[in-house]
């Protein structure tokens, strides 16, 4: 048997488990926390969107928040039926056009996966001009527009009052059923010829290129995926809250997001799954937090959003102790996990090994050498 | 095959490239050298699209190819190397290789991701391809490490194994001796002269190992602030008098200064340069090797 096909085996046992686990969560989770294990579902999409920009292309991108808004009024105008509709729109009548749309809850989420993708090309073809920090504060002005046009079209959108009783259709299998289809997708992907151009860009832009890449046109295509991945999210959670407004799809949303993908690991896809789940669960289990606590006999009164402070605390530790987080770039593959777990068999083979690795390396980093001899001759 | 007509690249006031008109023929090795900063990899940069050329034309195959973009003039057939090693550094020594065949796939992104029938066979050619060229280099056994935990000559092959697999019909080398010792030298240009024969290409090179040039190459340019100023066959430059003269400076009467000469050999730059163009004899500061331009 192959490494190959025994991965292929344990990836079939890795999805059946997951269908147990979906199918068993509710009696065993209880109602609230079933709710929350849907809620980590969508998390995972939206943070595999998130980490197929930020983590494989490298492409700095803020407005993740924007193109879930996008999605999720997509999904609420087409399944809000008709008297909920009515209900809704008081100041102002509906657009007559959008009135008369009406459509099963999977067109609806196709419909927002491509009216976000959509979106987002729009965006891409002047943003993705611009580099690094320009285009994080480039999409991040974008997500903060989508925002505020979305709170402004009274008769499209409701605008600030926002929309209710909308069908609330995500279920676990909906929820997890597509996160799981987006794994698959994300490992297809990222393991193509397309996604190593896309980790080449990462890598080094100008190499990237001199090798025949172009550029442009892979983050394009790499922005619009995952971006419409955001739709797809964004969809699923309207269906999953049953109400949305402009305010919730702040920069905050996005902030959670990147907050999941960097505790993950950029880069990793097994990483955004696990600290989705966990950041999703550990944001509702921290909320005794923001209520009133006592602590050696002092009573502190409730601090709204003291749960938020722990998990920025959480990002800057990572970010200064901990860079790679969880899984850095790696997967969680039998491979990985018998050279992280594994060492004592190995022990042997490991260190004939670096001996070798260490005979085979000369000096140790070339470009330190070279500015210490530039500097010299200066 | 690749000639370049009056091709000059201004920043600014600041004339780094001036009218240059090099010519490279099939199956031809060609030198580009000069002192630091004299605008050789700004010459590659305004062949290869980095940088657009303020004016002067490249033409390639027939084809007129100013002011394409880099992944266009790669995908016409010039694959370069970086002076100043550009390896996907995170990424496997394999991939590094995979990667710069990016360009031929022809599968649509859905056929890469769903795995059709013809993307595997794109993939399947893909790997045994990069197989070839690693093997072919010696770089096979290295082939799951990461890029970067090879060491450093290594890297310089992996960096030529990567844009051999773009299938180019000229190879662009940017100083790829730099750090080597006097043997390894010697075996790279049996390396080069067996890639030249293997995949049919021309390759035009910077370099600053006189021994190397000498050993390789059909003709050479050289290049003193952005200018040309001598051409020819290596024997024809290395005894013309104005590419001494830009290297070490002379006298009056045409003649190297003696003193300048003399004090030029506890200088270890001048020194070098005169021991790169083999018009001293080897001294004591020269012998010791200083790794090259920068």
């Amino acid at each position: 048997m192959t490494s190959k096909q025994r991965n292929l085996i344990l990836a079939i046992a890795a999805i059946a488990l997951a269908l147990v686990v979906m199918a068993f969560a509710r009696p065993v989770l209880g109602q609230f926390w079933f709710g929350m294990f849907i809620l980590s579902g969508i998390f995972v999409i939206l943070a595999l969107g998130l980490n197929l920009i930020n983590g494989f292309t490298g492409l700095f991108s803020l407005g993740h928040a924007g193109f879930m808004a996008v999605g999720a009024y997509t999904v609420a105008i087409c399944t809000l039926p008709p008297d909920a509709k009515k209900q809704n729109f008081f100041l102002e009548p509906m657009n007559p056009i959008l009135f008369a749309i009406q459509t099963p809850f999977w067109v609806a989420l196709i419909l927002a996966t491509v009216m976000a993708g959509l979106l987002a090309w729009l965006i891409a073809i002047p943003a993705l001009r611009l580099r690094d920090d320009y285009l994080a504060i480039a999409t991040l002005g974008f997500g903060e527009i989508i925002r505020v046009v979305f709170s402004n079209t009274q008769s499209i959108t409701n605008g600030a009052q926002g929309l209710i009783r909308i069908p609330t259709e995500t279920s676990v299998w909906w929820s997890w059923g597509v996160a799981l289809l987006m794994i698959v997708f994300m490992v297809r992907l990222v393991g193509s010829s397309f996604g190593r151009s896309l980790k080449a860009i990462r890598e080094d832009e100008v190499a990237a290129e001199a090798m025949g890449i172009n550029l442009y046109r892979t983050k394009i295509t790499s922005f619009v995926i995952g971006s419409a991945m955001a739709g797809l999210g964004g969809g699923l959670l309207a269906g999953f809250l049953g109400s949305i407004d402009p305010k919730m799809f702040n920069f905050l949303y996005t902030f959670n997001i990147v907050l999941i993908i960097v505790l993950g690991g950029l880069g990793s896809i097994s990483g955004s799954v696990i600290a989705a789940v966990v950041i999703t669960f550990g944001m509702e289990w921290l909320r005794f937090l923001d209520g009133s606590m006592e602590a050696f006999g002092y009573r502190i009164s409730g601090v709204p959003g003291l749960r938020m402070v722990v998990f920025s605390a959480l990002l800057l530790a990572v970010v200064l102790f901990w860079r790679e987080g969880l899984m850095g770039k790696n997967e969680l593959t039998p491979e990985y996990l018998s050279k992280r777990f594994g060492r004592r068999k190995k022990v042997a083979v490991a260190s004939a090994s670096t001996t070798d690795a260490v005979a085979e390396t000369p000096t140790p980093s070339r470009s330190d050498e070279e500015l210490d001899e530039e500097a010299n001759h200066a | 095959m690749l000639s370049t007509d009056n091709l000059s690249i201004f920043f600014g006031g600041l004339k780094a490239l001036k009218d240059l008109t090099i010519e490279v023929g099939d199956g031809e090795v060609i030198g580009l050298i000069g002192p630091n900063g004299a605008g050789k990899t700004t010459a590659f940069n305004g062949i290869t699209g980095v940088y657009k050329p303020t004016s002067g034309k490249v033409t390639f195959l027939g084809q007129d190819i100013t002011g394409l973009k880099p992944h266009e003039i790669t995908r016409k057939g010039i694959a370069r190397t970086f002076q100043n090693i550009r390896l996907f550094k995170e990424l496997s020594v394999l991939e590094n290789v995979l990667i710069s065949q990016h360009m031929l796939v022809k599968s649509s992104l859905f056929g890469q991701t769903v795995g059709l029938p013809r993307y595997r066979g794109e993939d399947k050619a893909q790997y045994d391809n990069a197989h070839a060229l690693l093997e072919e280099l010696g770089l096979l056994q290295f082939r799951d490490d990461k890029s970067s935990s090879l060491p450093y000559g290594l890297q310089r092959k992996l960096e030529i194994a990567r844009a051999l697999a773009t299938k180019p019909r000229l190879l662009l080398l940017d100083e790829p001796a730099a750090g080597m010792n006097p043997a390894e030298t010697m075996a790279f240009i049996g390396l080069i002269k067996q890639l030249q024969q293997a995949h049919d290409i021309s390759v035009l090179m910077i370099e600053h190992h006189m021994q190397l040039v000498m050993g390789i190459c059909d003709k050479l340019w050289v290049l003193v602030y952005g200018e040309e100023i001598a051409q020819g066959t290596p024997k024809e430059v290395q005894n013309n008098p104005a590419v001494v003269e830009a290297y070490l400076g002379v006298d009056d009467d045409g003649d190297i200064d003696p003193e300048l000469a003399r004090v030029g050999a506890d200088e270890p730059a001048v020194a070098e340069a005169a021991e790169h163009l083999g018009v001293l004899p080897h001294t004591d500061a020269s012998a010791s090797e200083i790794g090259g331009d920068k």
